[in-house]
């Protein structure tokens, strides 16, 4: 079959609340789809309605092109880890995932092939409540990967792991989609996805905010600016708002300029003597993209915090959930 | 990273079979795989044998300080049979019949011998009458029409066979006719107030009845009993025997009655007599035509209780309540222990047709707790017995069909109640709510059906629509109308049928589950 | 008052007020107390509408009947005893509540107390709806002074220990609950437990004919004994006598507390279950050290006693390499989580030694998640 998943519309409200409200979204095969949003956004909603778990108001959510409770193997088309904490604490690792396996007819074996893939050799005779988080994650992904399926979804894998477990869970995850599957990922920690993902889905307040590549995102928030590093800053302010650019300090020597190409500045400065270090086009990272993205969309916002050498944000008073 | 998408994963891995069996093979594997779950129910069967053995224990009959060894006879339908009264008799060879006139039937101690105690009068069901019985040897055949207490004319035979007559009590002012005809195998009674309209109460057939019969008049009478204080389940009592005196005139015999005269016996009594202390002496008086017959006893199937004298055989069971609890805090366990810690999403998204699953749970923990429930019965009823033997109690005979079906029976109580706490624990997700509610509505009926709490009707209907009807599969002895006792299920009597309050039980399972199914589809998980 | 004392009589305060708290915030606690009550008198009228007196001397007691429904609120007493503390295993709030209040007996103790005035306050209602309908009732029944019955009042003296005492029964059993919850930790095992100790003392008797061991079974049984309190009639053909009965499941209770407080105290708080605790989460709650004094003392003291039994002690670490004492400023962290403070402090190694019976395992384990020397700020 098919590896995508196809969500279009879906709609939902738990009592007052409003939990999706249009979401309509694809995701492909053959790469890593981010799944970001602010909390409270429908990330985990949308996840378990995929997953027939939840039922929708309206709207439908297919997996390869046919509804999740439909299918004959479940776990053969999609691996899921929704919760790592969803387990028995007093049966061990192997045990669990070997109770998944005879509900799809598998054999023992793939259980110690998965468990081998997850690697958790060494821990999977032993009681899961004694499981630290990592391992708990580890074993979640096993579970995924029982039943070797095209299409993986995870919420939040990169919880609890240690930069080690980081670092092999982003492999893993580049490998998986290599193979062709469709890998689905939501994470909150920005900087692992800027270096895992390639598409993104971006949600907030129950709908779709933006999807697109994350090398397209990136460029839409880096705006064309121009980072410009110098010791005579004031110097170099004046010469460039004089030739009509946006200037902003964002650091004791660091200037974004906005307005001019970098070759014009170099050009400028060189004409106006003033001395500098370095000159090169600004690259947002994905964390900026995002906030700009989501500003409006955040629903729990803390009270302003004044964060070293970074742009401090607005003061706001604390937000409640609608 | 790649951002062209290249032909899809396929699989190398090949799918196993989808079906039924697999969803079971994984709650079976989901249950053995967590060593609590295991334990409590080989808990529950170890509890339900050792329960049952200390109850058994406690009971000890003894015969004048010493572990009695009576054996109860035994009625031509294989029952146990209270067969004691006085007989003034004659053999009957071939066909004929008797016909008596009663005048008067009156209870208390008129014996001229000493020793006799004092009694509480006429009981309800005391007997005089005429009788036809093979010989007399206990537990024969027989087939009688009498005067009762206060249950007027009733014609009785074999033990377990009663028809009603005419009502109303006898006196000197208004006596009754009574006349029993023998032709071959079948015996009719019949009665009339003047000895000449006769009326027929009934007919017996006594299958393979000998030529050679013994036939004449008897009296009896049944224990009393008083209760002297009732508790939380058990009712203490006295109970003392009685007398009953008849006096009858006007016999006249027809048919083939060899010569001779009449003989009195006292059937049953004697040193080794059923119960030493609750018959009395009977006698008999003859002047003329008129004969004055007093008799202590009863001619009717033994039953448990204080009205007689031994116990069931499921009194080893009185484990399987405790076996009950366990296996449905397991039950509620099984499932409620996916809800508390989110694993029901991963089963659910594992086998998204939720019917099936809790079908699957239910399959599983149902063939669990039978076959826990049926080594601790399967060890309970006859460890229960030898020990109730060996402590000189007399145990009611039984044939093995209900025997088995006592043991199976409560075997399969046990599972359904455990699939009942199972649909109760989907319903309301809670563990200890599942539990508590489960042994509500199982135990307490039990409990408060006690005549001082509640009145007997409705602890009856208490008992007959609350799953505690479940417990009606282990009766052994079947609630006699003759025999009048305290029929409550602390003596194991209960209103309905054996299968009957089975099936109660199973309706509430099944409803219970059905109405989780319907629950666990329509919820979110 | 001593300084230990009234800490641990402010501690215990506190911890009165937070159970208090918690209880009266959870909507489940409120359902089942009107439950409660509302079953108590419905039984209790249901029983007196459905017995009759025919005449003098029928051998009834109306007090009895018109408490029947306690026979059935001490399930819902139970479940609510059970889930004080079982529904803080299940959720896990149980490490909280360690973490907030690391003396466990005190813990206990306000759990017990705060649920014996929750039960008190409902079972009085109760019992008094139930009175009441019995007084109602009754009379109705047959039960009419012709017969040689008064109708139910209070200031009739068996009457009053009769409904005090069915008050004083739910209390007890809520306390039974509550220990035997505590020694099991699981919800659903402990209901099973408590109940199958109420209600299989009766069956078993029931079942035994050698009237001997009925009686020992009855005088033993915590249901049987215990409502013994409600009989006003036929005092002698008892087990045993009405506060016997009433001592013998206060005995129960006090037993279970007792199995289920030294459990509580020995135990992990969870096992070795549930999901990890956050990093800087100390790991002996019970040894928590804080950092007392002021810095400007030379060498710290501790501003509050240590608890009895323990013997706390301070060992500056060694001096610096110019002989000066060590300073925080000074020393470089193992982990760089967090800016030092501005004043400086001595370092040093403030630790306590429990008393014997505390696993040594468990406060050697290096912290390595510890901003500096295992020691308070």
């Amino acid at each position: 079959m098919e590896a995508t998943i196809e969500v279009s519309g879906l709609r939902k409200r738990f009592g007052p609340a409003v939990a999706l409200d249009g979401m309509s979204f694809t995701v492909l095969p053959g790469q890593v789809t981010g799944f970001v949003g602010p909390n409270g956004a429908g990330k985990s909603t949308t996840m378990r309605v995929i997953l027939g778990l939840d039922a929708a108001d309206a709207g439908s959510a297919l997996v390869g092109g046919r509804p999740y409770r439909s299918l004959r193997h479940p776990l053969s088309q999609v691996g899921a880890l929704l919760d790592a904490a969803a387990l028995q604490p007093s049966r061990s690792a192997r045990n669990h995932l070997l109770w998944l396996a005879h509900s799809q007819g598998l054999k023992a074996k793939r259980v110690d092939e998965v468990i081998g893939q997850a690697g958790l050799q060494s821990a999977a005779r032993r009681r899961a409540g004694g499981y630290s988080l990592g391992m708990r994650q580890r074993l979640g992904i096993a579970a995924a990967l029982l039943g070797d399926p095209p299409v993986i979804i995870l919420d939040e894998p990169f919880n609890g792991m240690d930069p080690e477990g980081i670092i092999w869970m982003r492999g893993f995850l580049q490998s998986l989609a290599v193979q062709g599957r469709a890998v689905l990922v939501s994470s909150h920690l920005m900087s692992e996805l800027e270096d895992t993902a390639d598409h993104l889905v971006v949600v907030g307040r129950g709908q779709v905010i933006a999807d697109t590549s994350v090398a397209d995102m990136i460029a839409a928030a880096s705006g064309g600016r121009v980072t410009l590093r110098t010791i005579a800053r004031p110097e170099a302010m004046t010469a460039l708002a004089r030739a009509g650019a946006t200037v902003a300090a964002t650091g004791r020597d660091t200037l974004t300029i906005g307005g001019l190409a970098a070759e014009e500045i170099v050009t400028l400065l060189g004409e106006s003597a003033v001395p500098f270090a370095e000159v090169s086009a600004h690259r947002a990272t994905l964390e900026e993209a995002y906030m700009e993205l989501t500003r409006d969309a955040v629903e729990f916002r803390a009270a302003a915090t004044e964060s070293p050498g970074g742009l401090s944000s607005q003061a706001g008073t604390q937000e409640a959930a609608r | 990273m790649t951002t062209s998408t290249l032909t899809p994963y396929r699989s190398d891995l090949r799918p196993g079979r989808d079906g039924f069996a697999q969803l079971l093979r994984a709650e079976w594997t989901k249950f053995t795989t967590v060593r609590g779950w295991v334990i409590g129910v080989l808990a529950a069967a170890l509890v339900t044998v050792l329960l049952g053995l200390v109850s058994t224990a406690g009971n000890n009959a003894t015969c004048n300080g010493q572990i009695c060894r009576t054996t109860v006879p035994v009625g031509p339908g294989g029952e146990a049979v209270t067969d004691i009264f006085s007989f003034v008799h004659r053999p009957l060879d071939g066909n004929g019949s008797i016909t008596v006139r009663v005048t008067s039937l009156t209870g208390g101690n008129t014996s001229p011998h000493p020793g006799g105690q004092g009694t509480a009068g006429l009981q309800p069901w005391s007997k005089a009458g005429i009788i036809i019985k093979e010989n007399t040897r206990q537990g024969s055949a027989y087939a009688a029409i009498m005067v009762t207490g206060s249950h007027g004319v009733r014609m009785q035979y074999n033990y377990t066979g009663d028809t009603a007559g005419p009502a109303g009590t006898v006196s000197t002012a208004s006596p009754r006719w009574l006349r029993l005809a023998r032709s071959g195998d079948t015996i009719t009674g019949y009665a009339s107030a003047n000895g000449a309209a006769w009326t027929t109460v009934g007919t017996a057939r006594l299958a393979g009845l000998s030529r050679a019969v013994q036939a004449g008049l008897f009296a009896t009478s049944p224990a009393y009993t008083q209760v002297t204080s009732q508790r939380l389940l058990s009712t203490s009592s006295t109970s003392g025997g009685t007398l009953a005196t008849a006096v009858f005139d006007h016999v006249s015999l027809h048919g083939s009655w060899p010569r001779g005269a009449w003989r009195a016996s006292l059937i049953g009594g004697g040193p080794n007599a059923q119960y030493p202390v609750q018959i009395q002496r009977g006698w008999y008086h003859q002047a003329g035509g008129r004969f004055t017959v007093s008799g202590s006893g009863d001619i009717a199937p033994a039953v448990a209780g204080a009205a007689g004298p031994g116990q069931t055989i499921e009194r080893g069971l009185a484990g399987a309540w405790a076996g009950l609890i366990v296996l449905a805090v397991v039950g509620a366990m099984f499932i409620t222990a996916e809800y508390r810690r989110g694993l029901i999403r991963t089963t659910l998204a594992a086998s998204p047709r939720r019917g099936r699953v809790l079908a699957a749970k239910a399959i599983v923990i149902g063939a669990v707790a039978f076959v826990a429930g049926l080594a601790g019965a399967a060890t309970a009823v006859p460890l229960g017995q030898r020990l109730l033997r060996d402590n000189g109690n007399i145990v009611y005979p039984v044939t093995p069909l209900t025997e088995v079906r006592i043991v199976v029976g409560t075997a399969a109580l046990l599972a359904v109640a455990a699939v009942l706490a199972l649909g109760l624990g989907a319903i309301v997700r809670r563990s200890a709510a599942a539990v508590a509610a489960i042994i509500v509505v199982i135990v307490v009926p039990y409990i408060l059906a006690v005549p001082h709490v509640l009145s007997v009707g409705t602890a009856q209907w208490l008992l007959r629509i609350t799953p505690a009807a479940g417990f009606a599969i282990q009766q052994s002895i079947p609630q006699y109308p003759q025999v009048s006792n305290d029929y409550t299920p602390s003596n194991g009597y209960y209103p309905l049928a054996p299968w009957a309050g089975f099936a109660v039980l199973c309706c509430y399972a099944a409803v219970a589950l059905g109405l989780a199914i319907v629950l666990l589809r329509r919820r979110d998980a | 008052m001593s300084q230990a004392s009234y800490a641990g009589w402010a501690s215990m305060r506190e911890a009165l007020h937070a159970e208090w708290t918690k209880l009266r915030t959870a909507p489940s606690t409120i359902w089942l107390l009107a439950a409660v009550i509302a079953l108590t008198a419905a039984l209790s009228a249901a029983a007196a509408a459905a017995v009759t007196c025919p005449s003098a001397g029928c051998g009834q007691d109306p007090a009895k009947i018109s408490l029947t429904g306690i026979e059935l609120s001490q399930v819902i007493v139970a479940v609510l005893a059970v889930l004080v503390i079982g529904g803080e295993y299940s959720t896990g709030m149980i490490r909280t509540t360690l973490a907030a209040m690391p003396r466990r007996t005190t813990v206990l103790a306000a759990k017990a107390a705060i649920l014996t005035g929750l039960v008190l306050a409902a079972g009085a209602v109760a019992v008094l709806a139930s009175v009441l309908a019995g007084r109602l009732i009754l009379p109705g029944r047959g039960f009419t002074p012709a017969h040689g019955f008064v109708p139910l009042s209070l200031g009739d003296g068996p009457v009053l220990r009769a409904a005090a005492g069915s008050v004083l029964y739910l209390v007890l059993i809520a306390l039974l609950s509550l220990g035997a919850a505590t020694a099991v930790r699981e919800s659903a095992a402990a209901i099973g437990i408590v109940l199958g100790l109420l209600y299989l003392f009766p069956i078993i008797a029931a079942v035994v004919s050698d009237p001997h061991w009925r009686r020992h079974l009855e005088q033993i049984g915590p249901m049987s004994a215990g409502l013994a309190i409600q009989a006003t009639t036929g005092l002698r053909s008892l087990p045993l006598s009405p506060w016997a009965g009433l001592g013998v499941l206060a005995a129960w209770a006090a037993a279970a507390l007792l199995a289920g407080g030294l459990l509580f105290r020995l135990r992990d708080a969870l096992g070795g279950a549930g999901p990890a605790t956050h990093p800087l989460t100390p790991i002996c709650p019970r040894l928590t050290t804080k950092w007392v004094g002021s810095p400007n003392e030379s060498a710290p003291g501790p501003a509050r006693k240590p608890a009895a039994g323990t013997s706390c002690g301070w060992s500056p670490s060694a001096p610096g390499p110019d002989g000066s004492p060590r300073t925080s400023r000074g020393i470089t962290p193992r982990a760089p989580v967090r800016r030092w403070p501005s004043l400086s402090r001595p370092t040093g190694r403030y630790s306590c030694s429990a008393r014997r019976w505390t696993r040594s395992r468990c406060c050697t384990t290096p912290n390595l998640w510890s901003t500096g020397p295992t020691s308070g700020w």
